[in-house]
């Protein structure tokens, strides 16, 4: 699916962590995202307004941004509705950004706050709010994505063809433990 | 009236020059030959690199771990073997210290629940062979007060070749709920 960035608003990730919560996802890591709150004003009014109310609907979906040359990033669009009807785009680069996007796939989830340069993602649930992303057939897709990915960058550091696949495959999986480990 | 022995000049110069082209030749190949064994000579010297991945800093029922998830490349003809270690460095009155920590990839039992693929403490890497895992290091308390100024994973072969990667922080994982 297409992103449209001259209909919705996207966002650049700023920094990134991983916060566990006892009570979601038996203590698992879920990704928080932070976006600049400069520039991301309505998500700011957004998080407040949702720690004051009850969380309306959100519905996700992983896009492309319309691009001729192969594209870098996926763009995963957040609709919010009922009560607050708000639609728009985190931008995640594909190279930069794979052990995140490995985190909001296994954990489903994210926690979206704002800050500035240099701001700490804390432990706290304060400002921040839950977004759920609920696992759809994008799996698939990004396997096959960030295998692609990972075997370029292995290729450059110099890891010979023959066992691109496999260095991949190994390197992968072992980035993907952290965010199956809990210490409950 | 032109005689053979008029010829015997221009016959010596004629094998002066094919003696010429046949040195030439040999000193050519054996170049190549010189080249070919270098190339292989080398190859099969110890020839490694590490890659930094991602790296946390454990904080589980009091005591700390170091986790590093590195790549390591064997770009040799022949399988090595490597001994890792942790060096940390770290400040104390303003002094610069060391300490080094040996893999004992035994420490890992300690952290619970934990699924991690772990390096072996001895290992081994096939010639031209990549492979990624993690690294624990338990932490000694003593550091508890010092200023860290870096982490460094060395890797060291049997022929004391060796390759160190540093970080200067580590992310922090708190699992004290």
């Amino acid at each position: 699916m297409i992103f449209d960035k001259e209909k919705y608003k996207s966002y650049k990730i700023i920094s990134f962590g991983k916060v566990s919560v006892p009570e979601i996802g038996e203590s698992r890591f879920i990704p928080c995202i932070m976006l600049l709150k400069d520039n991301a004003k309505e998500i700011t009014d957004l998080i407040d307004f949702q720690t004051t109310a009850a969380p309306g609907d959100i519905e996700s979906t992983w896009t492309k941004p319309i691009t001729i040359l192969r594209s870098k990033d996926l763009v995963l669009k957040l609709k919010f509705t009922n009560p607050q009807n708000i639609t728009f785009g985190l931008i995640l680069n594909i190279e930069k950004h794979s052990s995140l996007i490995d985190g909001i796939l296994i954990s489903q989830a994210i926690f979206l706050e704002t800050g500035g340069f240099g701001d700490i993602i804390m432990v706290s649930e304060n400002n921040k709010m839950l977004v759920e992303v609920p696992k759809t057939s994008f799996q698939n897709k990004w396997d096959k994505i960030q295998l692609e990915s990972t075997k370029r960058i292995l290729f450059k550091k110099g890891v010979n063809k023959r066992e691109l696949t496999k260095v991949a495959k190994e390197f992968i999986k072992t980035n993907r433990e952290i965010w199956y480990w809990h210490g409950k | 009236m032109i005689e053979y022995k008029d010829f015997f000049p221009f016959i010596a110069i004629l094998l002066s020059l094919i003696s010429l082209l046949i040195s030439f030749l040999n000193y050519s190949n054996s170049k190549k030959s010189r080249n070919i064994a270098e190339k292989q000579f080398e190859n099969r010297q110890s020839n490694f690199s590490l890659y930094l991945n991602d790296n946390y800093y454990i904080l589980d029922k009091n005591i700390k771990y170091a986790i590093f998830n590195i790549t390591i490349m064997n770009k040799s003809e022949v399988k090595n073997s490597f001994i890792p270690n942790l060096e940390i460095t770290y400040s104390i009155n303003e002094n610069l210290s060391k300490i080094k920590i040996i893999y004992n990839q035994e420490i890992a039992k300690k952290l619970e629940n934990n699924n991690y693929t772990f390096f072996e403490n001895n290992i081994i890497i096939n010639e031209k062979e990549t492979t990624t895992k993690w690294m624990i290091f338990e932490i000694p308390q003593k550091l508890e007060k010092c200023i860290i100024d870096k982490y460094s994973v060395v890797f060291k072969d049997p022929l004391n070749n060796s390759e160190n990667i540093s970080s200067i922080i580590l992310k922090k994982i708190v699992n004290d709920i």
